[in-house]
């Protein structure tokens, strides 16, 4: 069990500390959590085969399952952080007002934090990961946005949810 | 190993019914206290379901905390999941461009949310974050508390060190 548990650890601090570096070096930019899901989960199964070949030859393979369970959560934990982080309003709102001695009217703050802050930037990379479809300064949803709507849509009936946003 | 974790996995699900269960049956829909009951009884379940198709023995310490485990990764999942379909932006924008076939690019914000704009927007941002204590509304003024002022501090921290900018866009 300890072994499981430091391994993955271990492996969770490896990769959190590349991942730091390779953004600080701005060799990473990405902000998709799946991209970043992905690659961990990779960085597990690499690192585990190396271990293998020349560390833990004896070992098991249930071990190596029971770490990458856990390594999973930290790895979730990470990407939940990651993702409030990066894409939190309310978080944004928070450090506007920080930055403006900690203290805003509402109109500064919509002064600070634009509606082209918060919608344009948006669109833009909507439209640039195809999402959106703009034709003449006027936006449609692609295929694989309507199916994601109706999804959406779908689950908010199921919830008997109505104000979102 | 693999049969135990596959049923643990499977036993995952039950968080989502029994949050369906609150979210149909209750009034006030949106408490987190609902995710942490759901979570609490998928865990419950899960354990005494192993009991019976094993036996008490299964639950060694690494079994338990195998299954802890498992059931906060998928809670977790599931707790972004719902996030997203209630208040995820990007999906709202493309929820309202759906809702409306066709819309001028510079009308987007206008109709967010079933025509209620931008500053609904920023407003229920503030007034949720307002009633968790991060911050306080004194006249005209939105002020951080001192909970609200760590908490930026570690979000400006965290966005300098990952390189994500000022965020929120």
């Amino acid at each position: 069990m300890l072994f499981s548990i430091l391994f993955s650890i271990i492996i969770f601090v490896l990769f959190f500390f590349i991942e730091i570096s390779l953004r600080l070096l701005n060799l990473r930019k990405t902000i998709s959590p799946f991209n970043i899901f992905i690659l961990s989960n990779i960085f597990f199964i690499i690192v585990s085969i190396i271990s293998n070949l020349f560390f833990f030859k004896e070992l098991l393979f249930d071990r190596y399952l029971v770490s990458f369970i856990y390594y999973n959560l930290y790895t979730i934990f990470y990407l939940h952080l990651f993702i409030g982080i990066a894409k939190s309003v309310s978080l944004r709102s928070m450090d506007e007002i920080y930055y403006f001695k900690q203290k805003m009217t509402i109109d500064e703050l919509k002064k600070a934090y634009s509606q082209k802050d918060f919608f344009d930037h948006r669109i833009e990379l909507l439209i640039k990961n195809k999402w959106l479809i703009e034709k003449d300064s006027i936006i449609r949803c692609s295929n694989k946005a309507l199916f994601l709507v109706k999804i959406n849509l779908f689950f908010l009936k199921l919830f008997k949810i109505s104000d979102t946003g | 190993m693999i049969n135990f974790v596959i049923i643990n996995i499977a036993h995952t699900p039950l968080i989502f019914f029994f949050h369906l269960f609150y979210l149909r049956f209750r009034k006030n829909k949106i408490k987190f206290v609902y995710l942490i009951n759901s979570l609490i009884l998928s865990l419950i379940i899960n354990f005494i379901n192993l009991i019976i198709f094993y036996n008490s023995s299964i639950l060694k310490i690494e079994n338990i905390i195998i299954i802890i485990t498992i059931q906060i990764s998928a809670f977790l999942i599931y707790v972004e999941f719902f996030s997203m379909i209630c208040r995820g932006f990007s999906l709202r924008i493309l929820t309202d461009v759906y809702i409306n076939k066709t819309v001028p690019k510079n009308k987007i914000s206008s109709i967010y949310s079933s025509d209620k704009g931008y500053d609904w927007l920023l407003n229920k941002r503030l007034d949720s974050i307002t009633n968790i204590g991060l911050i306080i509304r004194e006249d005209y003024y939105y002020k951080l508390s001192n909970t609200g002022r760590v908490v930026s501090q570690i979000s400006i921290f965290t966005k300098k060190i990952l390189k994500l900018g000022k965020g929120g866009e």
